[in-house]
Order: structure tokens, then sequence, then C-alpha cells
């Protein structure tokens, strides 16, 4: 269910409080009135506006119902009344009217505004008339019934169905299907024979199959890790690792040397620019203080170029730069300094990288590596060498010398790479070989009957052994020490692998005999299966069976004799796999035979009668079921009726079907009816529960207004109560005109006392017990209230007013539980509540279980105060008076009520109360 | 009256009260909770009688002063039991599944 969002009511809600009826006011009162009615003027403008919006955007979500819900409202707040005025009007009617000083009428366009808002508010709140709500959940409590008796009927017709299918069969036909049923139940036997025979040789084969793969895959490997050990591949080479450690000092050199050269460059450039500016400054082409500023400047700039590499000696130019702007004559010295400092720094680190680069260079020229990788590796470092030389001598490059030692480490460490990923990735393929060989060699411990295949399995497990080992050296990067296990392990698993054939040779000599028997029997069976087609044309001719019947199951029955041939020459061949599919599809033959039984049945004469019978009354359930589906299309929002479609629809083909006489086509057909009825029915339920919902949630509306109105009318008899009290005090008597406002006291009590026993008795159906309680009590009090004020002394002291108190205690607590339920319920914690309760036992009871119990201990607490006032009475006057002993009564009577309600509650949760201690009734613990 | 059918207490226990909030001293809640709920049912009925009495006493107590003391004695084990009930019916709410 869709509704508008509490947040967006908020706003009304405030409305409808400041549009109540105001009493006479002051001047200023009137116009500070005036101005609130302009206000809620204007923000019921400004709901109207987002209201609008709102809808677009619901809609935009696919929200349709809220979205109407809010088009709803806008037209009722755009709704023209009798008096000629929309809601809005009305509020600007009333505020003139506040303003033109003519009061009178405002209360009447008032309490129409708020009548107005009450309905704005039911609307966007969804609340739907509670009688609609009833007559749509009767509706569909009828839907429900009829669709209960259809699918009964169907269920009838469908046992009727098969009764008569079975009936319907001639003899030739049972006969036929017996012999089918037999020739098909002798075939699944030879077939579970044959694969209990070969299980043993099929799991042998696939081991010597896996001994196979394993064997050229351990050569392969066999083959790399010895070239690797030959050529010293994969093994790591000393003279590469060393000359990859210089390559990478030779680079940091050279990189130190360039970032030396660089800053040694900033520092003369600072140094010209600081002189330019001094000579300016000097000159006095600028003034002291852009001489300042510019040396400011030219500091930060100082800082800013030495920042990335944290140079000290650029730190310490921007201060001798900082100094210069403020004027000190040293300053220009001290750069010069710095600059000559780092221009000396930078010339010491070429030399030293140049040198360091023709050291490189002679020592990578004359490696000797041990493996190929690292040879080649070594000549395209000693070619990246030359040309960092030529860079240094010929232009001093440092960037390119830098450049050339970088690849020169590059070439290096991929030779380094290279060999350890070739080293890795023998070894993970040994291990995985020794996993799969263990895996051979545990499935060949299970074939325990197998001679031979235990020793296979042993020579396979050693080879896992030997795998491993060879895996372990080759991760340590040595392949001469791998080259042993490897071999050891190809040797292993080519014994295993002659083993298990010496094995397999035992195990079909073993079989042999048992395939031949197979075989044989398979050839009986084919020999049967062809007469068995022979006699079904025969029965087809002579009439027994229909043609179709006959065609059907004689050819079919045909090519399962055919298949079992091909099966029984396969078994003889040794061909396991195409006499296993043979097998298979013979008993497929045999299936389709039977099928053909059923679906060509022809009844004749009487049977066909019946069967034309069924059609028709399939044929009123169809009808009825079209006529369900338009009773429930006519309803403004109907549920869902496709199940109903689909059940109308299968219930026509499975009439048609009866009326051929097919029954072995209309069953499937009824059963398809009946599920679709279901569906149905289901879908029928989900809507009839929203219904459920609404309505309780529109009872739980109502019952919170009926007792808004109690409270009202009750507050007002108690105040005229207790001024009556105070007159009569006053006056020392009762006069006639107190009297006859007690009347009217009297006669509202009353009414409230009507109302509350028809609330009670409605609520008492809901299942809300204690609810219902409360409101009894209040009858209960509120006519004991009537009876006083009506008696001759008509008292108003504490025994009427007490009562009266009571009672509205009451109203408030039941008010007050209603809406801790509607909030429940709006906060989307579902309906009736079930905390105690299991959710699919009983539909939950209107009020929840907790806040029933939550009223009990309310009550309990009220007569516990009732009890403690008349024990404080007895303590102060030391005497009993008959009104206190007839409360005391009345309130043992209505406490006994309580502890029913109480019991009730128990029962309800499982708890049988006259068997103490039990464990809750019907748990399964 | 609708009805209702049985509560399978251990499943609404099972499915909402968290093992934590007991103690391995502690019965099962659901064990917790039947004895509660007879306890209070028996209080109730107790009650039930004392009020009644009170009620007779009363009756008795408007002729005779002495039966004052009966009565006063009669209520305040009422009050005992009440306050009884209510402690129960708390230690319930605490207990009970929400």
């Amino acid at each position: 269910m869709s509704r508008i969002r509490p947040r967006v009511l908020l706003l009304l809600f405030a409305a409808a409080a400041l549009a109540a009826p105001a009493p006479a006011q002051s001047d200023t009162q009137i116009q500070t009135l005036a101005e609130e009615q302009e206000m809620l003027r204007r923000r019921l403008d400004t709901l109207r506006q987002k209201m609008t919006l709102l809808a677009g955007r619901l809609d935009a979500e696919g929200r349709t119902h809220a979205a109407d819900l809010l088009r709803r409202g806008l037209a009722r707040l755009d709704l023209i009344d009798t008096s000629g005025h929309s809601l809005d009007r009305a509020m600007a009617k009333a505020a003139g009217d506040l303003r033109g000083g003519t009061p009178g009428s405002v209360l009447e366009v008032q309490e129409r505004i708020a009548s107005d808002l009450e309905q704005l508010l039911s609307i966007l709140l969804d609340r739907q008339d509670l009688e609609r709500l009833e007559k749509e959940l009767e509706a569909y409590r009828e839907w429900l019934e009829t669709l209960e008796g259809l699918t009964k009927q169907e269920q009838e017709l469908r046992g009727e169905t098969q009764e008569l299918s079975r009936r319907g069969a001639s003899e030739a036909e049972r006969e036929a299907r017996e012999a089918i049923e037999g020739l098909r139940a002798r075939q699944a036997e030879l077939a579970r024979q044959a694969e209990e025979t070969e299980r043993s040789l099929r799991s042998l084969q696939q081991a010597a199959d896996e001994l196979d793969r394993l064997v050229a895959s351990q050569g392969a490997v066999l083959d790399s890790i010895r070239t690797a050990a030959e050529s010293g591949e994969g093994a790591e080479d000393p003279v590469a690792s060393t000359l990859l450690a210089r390559a990478k000092v030779l680079a940091e050199a050279l990189e130190r040397a360039r970032a030396l050269a660089r800053e040694a460059e900033a520092m003369r450039r600072f140094q010209d620019r600081a002189e330019d500016l001094s000579r300016r400054g000097q000159s006095g082409d600028i003034s002291p203080e852009d001489l300042a500023r510019a040396g400011g400047e030219l500091a930060e700039e100082a800082r800013r170029e030495g920042e990335p590499t944290r140079s000290a000696p650029l730190e310490r130019a921007a201060k001798a730069l900082e100094a210069l702007a403020v004027g000190d004559p040293h300053a220009q010295g001290q750069l010069g300094d710095e600059a000559r400092s780092a221009g000396e720094r930078a010339k010491e680190a070429f030399d030293r990288a140049g040198a360091a680069t023709q050291g490189f260079r002679s020592e990578a020229e004359g490696a000797k590596p041990s493996t190929e990788s690292g040879r080649k590796a070594s000549e395209d470092a000693a070619a990246a060498a030359r040309r960092a030389a030529e860079a240094l001598d010929g232009r001093g490059d440092l960037s390119a010398a830098a450049e050339a030692a970088r690849e020169a480490t590059r070439a290096l460490e991929r030779a380094g790479r290279a060999s350890a990923g070739a080293r890795e990735r023998t070894a993970r393929e040994e291990v995985d070989l020794a996993d799969r060989a263990a895996q051979v060699a545990e499935s060949l411990e299970s074939l325990s009957s197998a001679s031979g295949a235990q020793e296979a399995g042993r020579s396979a497990e050693s080879a896992a052994g030997s795998l491993r080992e060879a895996a372990q050296d080759l991760s340590e990067g040595d392949p001469v020490a791998a080259e042993r296990p490897a071999s050891e392990a190809l040797e292993r698993l080519r014994r295993a692998r002659e083993e298990i054939e010496k094995a397999l040779e035992d195990e079909r000599r073993l079989v042999r005999p048992k395939e031949e028997e197979i075989a044989a029997e398979q050839e009986s069976l084919a020999e049967e299966a062809e007469r068995l087609a022979s006699d079904l044309d025969r029965r087809g001719s002579e009439g027994g069976l229909s043609p179709s019947q006959s065609s059907g199951a004689s050819s079919s029955t045909r090519e399962a004799g055919s298949r079992m041939r091909e099966a029984s020459g396969a078994t003889r061949q040794g061909d396991r796999p195409q006499a296993s599919a043979s097998r298979s599809a013979a008993r497929q033959a045999l299936d389709r035979a039977l099928e053909a039984l059923g679906a060509g049945r022809r009844l004749q004469d009487e049977a066909l009668e019946e069967s034309q019978e069924l059609a028709r009354r399939q044929e009123e359930i169809r009808k009825k079921i079209l006529e369900l589906e338009r009773r429930i299309q006519e309803r403004a929002n109907p549920p869902n009726t496709g199940g109903l479609d689909r059940a109308s629809e299968a219930a026509g083909d499975a009439g048609e079907a009866l009326d051929r006489g097919d029954v072995g086509e209309a069953e499937p057909l009824e059963e398809d009816v009946e599920r679709y009825l279901d569906q149905a029915r289901e879908e029928i339920e989900r809507e009839q529960e929203r219904y459920l919902r609404l309505r309780e949630e529109e009872l739980l509306f109502k019952i919170g207004d009926e007792l808004t109105r109690m409270a009202e009318i009750h507050a007002e008899a108690r105040a005229r109560t207790v001024e009556v009290d105070r007159e009569r005090r006053e006056a020392q008597g009762l006069t006639r005109a107190m009297r006859l406002a007690l009347r009217r006291v009297s006669r509202d009590e009353e009414s409230i006392a009507v109302d509350s026993a028809r609330i009670a008795e409605a609520i008492e159906k809901e299942g809300t017990t204690v609810f219902a309680f409360l409101l009894r009590s209040n009858e209960e009090d509120l006519r004991r209230i009537v009876e006083l004020l009506s008696s001759r002394d008509a008292p108003t002291d504490e025994r009427v007013q007490g009562l009266q108190e009571d009672v509205a205690q009451r109203i408030e607590q039941l008010r007050q539980a209603l809406r801790d339920e509607i909030r429940r319920r709006q906060q989307g914690q579902g309906q009736g509540g079930q905390n105690f309760s299991n959710p699919g036992s009983r539909r939950p009871p209107l009020v929840n279980d907790l806040a029933e119990l939550r009223m009990l201990k309310m009550l309990e607490e009220a007569i516990l105060a009732r009890t403690e006032g008349f024990a404080e009475r007895l303590d102060l006057f030391e005497e009993v008076d008959p009104f206190a002993t007839e409360e005391l009564l009345r309130l043992g009577h209505r406490h006994h009520r309580i502890t029913e309600l109480f019991e009730e509650f128990m029962r309800r949760l499982g708890h049988d109360p006259d068997a103490p201690e039990t464990k809750p009734e019907g748990e399964g613990r | 009256m609708k009805t209702f059918a049985l509560l399978p207490l251990s499943f609404a226990l099972g499915l909402f009260v968290s093992p934590e909030v007991r103690s391995q001293d502690e019965p099962p809640i659901e064990e917790d909770l039947t004895r509660l709920f007879h306890q209070i049912r028996e209080d109730l009925r107790t009650i039930d009688r004392l009020l009644l009495e009170s009620g007779q006493e009363g009756e008795a107590a408007e002729r005779a002063a002495n039966a004052v003391e009966g009565m006063r004695r009669l209520l305040e084990e009422t009050r005992t039991k009440q306050r009884a009930v209510v402690e129960g019916i708390d230690e319930v709410l605490r207990k009970a599944p929400t």
C-alpha cells in the first residue's frame, strides 16, 4: 500500500490545529489571528506546490497510487463548496472577516476549513470508507469460496478421468503394457549388470590414460631440466648478478652528478640575477622598497627550486638573497661562495661518474657469464656503457649517460628474472604432476580386487615423491640437482603404466566371460523385443489396439530390439562406450512404446460416453471459471486474474480431449487446471490480505476518532459535575437549575456508555480482548455514574468524580495504545504484531500481544491504587461505610475479569492455565 | 471472536532472543516465561479471593468495629499480591521477545 509520508502531513496537522474555532478575542488578538490565518493560507499554497511537484516525481518513480492520492488531495483543495468558496478562498475570507471586524462569521468559516483539512488528511492517508472495505472483503470471501468449490470439482473430475482411463484400457492394451514394462525392467537390470562389470575395468583404463599423459608431460619437463642443467640456464648466474649490482651503482652516480650539475647551474643563475638587482639598486634604477620586494621574490624562487631535492646550498642561497634584499653588504659575497662551491661539487661528481662509466664499460665488455641469457644481458650492458661514455666524453650529457646506465640495469635485471621465472614455472609444473600422480595412486588403491593395480599405485605414489623433490630443487635454483629426482619420477611413472597394463589384461580376462553372458542375454532380449513388436502389430490388426497405439508401440519396440542387438555386438567386440549408448537408446525406445500405448488409447462405446460426460462437466467448470473472472474484473480494483485465464484455457483443452475420449491427454491438462486455480487463489488471497490490513487500519482510525469524541464529551461532563458540586456546596443544596445541569451530564455520560459498549463489541470480534475490557469497564462506571446522578441525592462528590476520573484515564490509555499501534504500523512493523506469536499460526490481533499485556498491567496497577485508597481510608477513619464495601465488591468482580483476561491471554500463547509449569502447547521441543 | 492458533513459543524465542542475554545458569527463557505466567495467574486468583473476602469482611466491619482489623489485614495481603503481579508482568515484558 502506498501512502503519503507523515512528514508531508505535518503541515496539515498544524493547519488543522490552528484552524480550530477561536473564542472572542481583543482587537490585538484578532489582528494576530488574522495574520496567522494569512500565514496558513500561504502555507497552504506552498503545500499545493509541493504536492504538485511530488505527484510528478512519484509518477516518474512508478508509485502511481501515491501520486493518485496527491492528485485527489489537490482536487479537494480546489473544490468549491456550497458557499462558493474553495479552501484557499475560505481562508482568505476568514482573514478578511477578522481584519474587517466581523469575526462573527469567522467561527463558521473556520469550522468549514477544519472540516476541509480533515477530508484532505483522510485522502492523503488513503483512508477508505469502512463499509466499502467490508463490501470488498465480502466479495473476496465469496470469490475464494467459489474458487475452492471449483478446485474441488476439478479434483473430482481428474479422479474420475484417472479411473476411466484405467477401466478404459482394453485387455489387449493391458497385456501389451505389461509385456513392454517387463522388457524394460529386464533391460534396466542388464544395463546395471554391465555397468557393474565394467566399473573396475573403466577405472583401470582411466588410470592408465592418466599415466600415459603423466609420462608424456614428465618426459618433456625432464628434457627442459636437462637443458637448463647443461646450459646453466635456470640457475643463478653470479657474473651477471655482480654486473647488475655495478650497473645500479653507476646509474646512481650518474644521477647524482646530474642533480649536482643542475644545482650548480641554478646557483649561477641566482648569482647573476642578484648581481643585476644589486647593481640597479645601487644605481637608483629601483627604489629600496622595490629592491627589497624583488630580493624577497628571488629568495622565494630559490627555495622553490631547491625544494624537490631538499637542496641545502639553494636554501643557503635563498637566505643570502633575503639578506641582500634588506641591504646586507655581505650577502653578495656569500652568494658567490655558494655558487662556487656548487660548481666544484658538480665537477667532482661528473669526474667520478665518468670514471665509473669507463670502469663499468671495461667490466661489461670483459664479463664471461655462465648462462646464455647472462651473456646476452652482459653484451647489452656493455653497449649501454659505451653509449654512456660517449655521451659524457662528447657532450658532457649526464642525462643521456644516466639513461644509458638505466638501460644496462634493465637488461641485466630481465636476464635474472627470465632465469628465475623459468625455474619457477618448471617447479610448478612438477608439483602439478606430483598431485596428479598421487591422485592416480589413490584411485588405484581403492581397486583392491584388481591384481597388479596395487603395485601400479605404489609406483605412482613414489613417482609423486620424486616429482616433489625435483620441484624443490628447481625452486632453489638448482636444475642440476633436480635432474636426478625428475628422471626417477619418469622411470617410476613408466613402471606404474606397465604394471597397470598387466592389471588391465588380468581384469579383461576376468570380465570377458561375464560380458559374454551379458551379450547373450542382450541378444535374447532383442529377439524378445522383435517378437513383441510383431505381437503389437497383430493386436493392432485384430482391433485390440487402436492403429496409433499399435503402430507407435510396435515401431518403438522394434527400434528397441535393434538397439539391443547393437549393444550385444558392441559388448562382444569390447566396445564398451558403444554398448552403453545402445543400451540407453533401447530403454528410451521402450519408454516411447509405453507412451504410444497411453496416448493413442481410444475409448470404446460406454467408456467413450463416460468420457464425453466428463467433457460436459469440464465445460461447466470452464464456464464457471470464466464467470468468476468476469465478476472479479467488474470490480474497480480487481486482483490479478492471470491464473483464472490460464485455468479456463487448460479446462477448454481438457474438455476437448475428453470429448474425443482421449483420457491420456486430458489427465495432465486437468492437473494444469488445478494448478492454475491454485495460482488464482494465491493471487486473490494476497489482495484480500491487503484489504484486511486496510480495514484494520481504518478500524483503528475510526476507534481513535470515537475515543477523541468521547474524551471531549466526558471532559465537558466532568467540568459541569465539578461546577455543580461547587455551586451546591455554596448554596447548601441542589437547585432546580443544578438538577437540570446534572441531567444533561447524565445524558452525555450515558451516550458515552452506549458508544463504549458498541465499540467494545466490535473489537472483541477482532480478538482485542483487553482493549475491549477497558471499554466495558468504562461502560460499567459510566452507567454507575448515571445511576448515582439520577438518584434522589444526585451525589456530585468524590464518589462520582472519582469514577469520572477513572473513565477519563481509561479513555486516555486507550487513545495512547491506539496511537502507538498506528505508529507501529506506519513504521512498517506489520499489522497486529507478532511478538509472541508464530507469524504463520494465526492472523495477528488488531492490537499486538505486548500492548495488550501492558494494558493488563495498567489495569492491575489501577486496582492496586484503589486498594491502597481503601486501606488509607481504613487507617484514617477506622470504619467502613456501605459505599466503600460496595465498591470493594465491585472491584473484586472487576479483578476477576482481569484474571480471566490473563488466562485467555495465556491460552492464546499456547499455555494451559490449568496445567501449571507445562511448556506451551504445540511445542515440538 | 477470532480463533487463535497455539503458539510455538520456542520458535518465537529461537527467532528473537539472543543467547547472549542469558547466562548459562539461568533456565531457558521459554521455561522462565512459563513459570512467570503461572505465577502471575496464581497471584491473580489469590487477589480475586482476597478482594471478595475483603468485601465480605467490609460488610461485617460495617456492623462490628473489631472486623476492621481483619479487613485491614486482607487489604495488606491483597496489595502485596497485586505488587507481585505488576512486577511479574514487568518481568515478562522484559524477557519477552520484542
